[in-house]
C-alpha cells in the first residue's frame, strides 16, 4: 500500500528513541492469522463459486459471483504478505 | 401482513423442496459474511505491523460492505422484513438516555 514510504521513515533509528514502529516482519503470530485467514477466504470462494452455479435468479447469481471474486483478491492480498515476506528473508540469507 | 409496522417488499417466490434454492444460498452467504466479519476484526487487532494491519482492516471493511449489501438484496427480494419499533417507546427512551447526560461532565452543555 502507499504507506510504505512513509512505514520505513518510521522504522529509521530516531537517535536513542529505537524504532517507532514495528518492522515489517512477519512474527510467528502473523503467520497462524494469515493461514488462518487464506483458510477461511478459500472456503468463502469455493462454496460461493458453487452457490453462484446453482442459482436460478441471474441477480442473485450476480452478485455471489461478485463476492466470490472479491474474496479472490482479499486471498491474494495476504498471500503477497508471505512471498514479500520469504523474499526478503532468502536474500538476507544471500547476504551472509 | 397488512401490519403498518412492517417493512416488507412482496416476497419472490422460491420452490419449498428439501434442495437449497437462492434464499437458501443467500441466506448461508451472509451467515459466511457475518463470520467472516467476526474472524476478520480479530486478526486485524492482533497484526504485529501497520502493513500488515492496514491490509487486514482493508479485508474486514469490504466483508462488511459485503454482508451489507447481501442483506440489502434480501430485503429487495422480500426474504427481510423490518418492524417499526413503538413511536412511544422510542421517545421514552430518548427521554431517559438524555436525562443521563446530566451525569457527565459536559452534561448540561447542549
Amino acid at each position: 500500500m502507499q504507506a510504505q514510504a512513509g512505514q520505513s521513515q518510521g522504522q529509521m533509528m530516531q537517535g536513542s528513541q529505537g524504532l517507532q514502529t514495528p518492522p515489517r516482519v512477519i512474527s510467528g503470530k502473523d503467520l497462524d492469522y494469515l493461514t488462518d485467514q487464506m483458510s477461511w477466504l478459500h472456503g468463502a470462494i469455493k462454496k460461493f463459486h458453487h452457490y453462484a452455479k446453482e442459482c436460478r435468479d441471474p441477480q442473485v447469481r450476480q452478485f455471489i459471483q461478485q463476492a466470490c471474486q472479491t474474496h479472490q483478491k482479499q486471498y491474494d492480498l495476504l498471500l503477497k504478505h508471505c512471498q514479500n515476506q520469504a523474499q526478503s528473508a532468502n536474500a538476507g540469507m544471500g547476504l551472509q | 401482513m397488512a401490519n403498518n409496522s412492517v417493512v416488507q417488499n412482496p416476497e419472490q417466490q422460491v420452490p419449498k423442496t428439501p434442495e437449497m434454492n437462492d434464499r437458501d444460498y443467500l441466506n448461508d452467504v451472509l451467515s459466511t459474511e457475518k463470520y467472516l466479519t467476526d474472524s476478520f476484526n480479530i486478526a486485524a487487532r492482533e497484526a504485529s505491523h501497520d502493513a500488515l494491519f492496514q491490509d487486514v482492516m482493508q479485508v474486514l471493511t469490504e466483508n462488511h460492505t459485503l454482508a451489507r449489501n447481501t442483506y440489502n438484496l434480501m430485503f429487495q427480494k422480500g426474504w427481510y422484513k423490518v418492524e417499526k419499533a413503538d413511536a412511544q417507546k422510542i421517545q421514552q427512551t430518548a427521554n431517559q438516555f438524555q436525562g443521563y447526560k446530566s451525569q457527565f461532565p459536559q452534561g448540561q452543555m447542549q
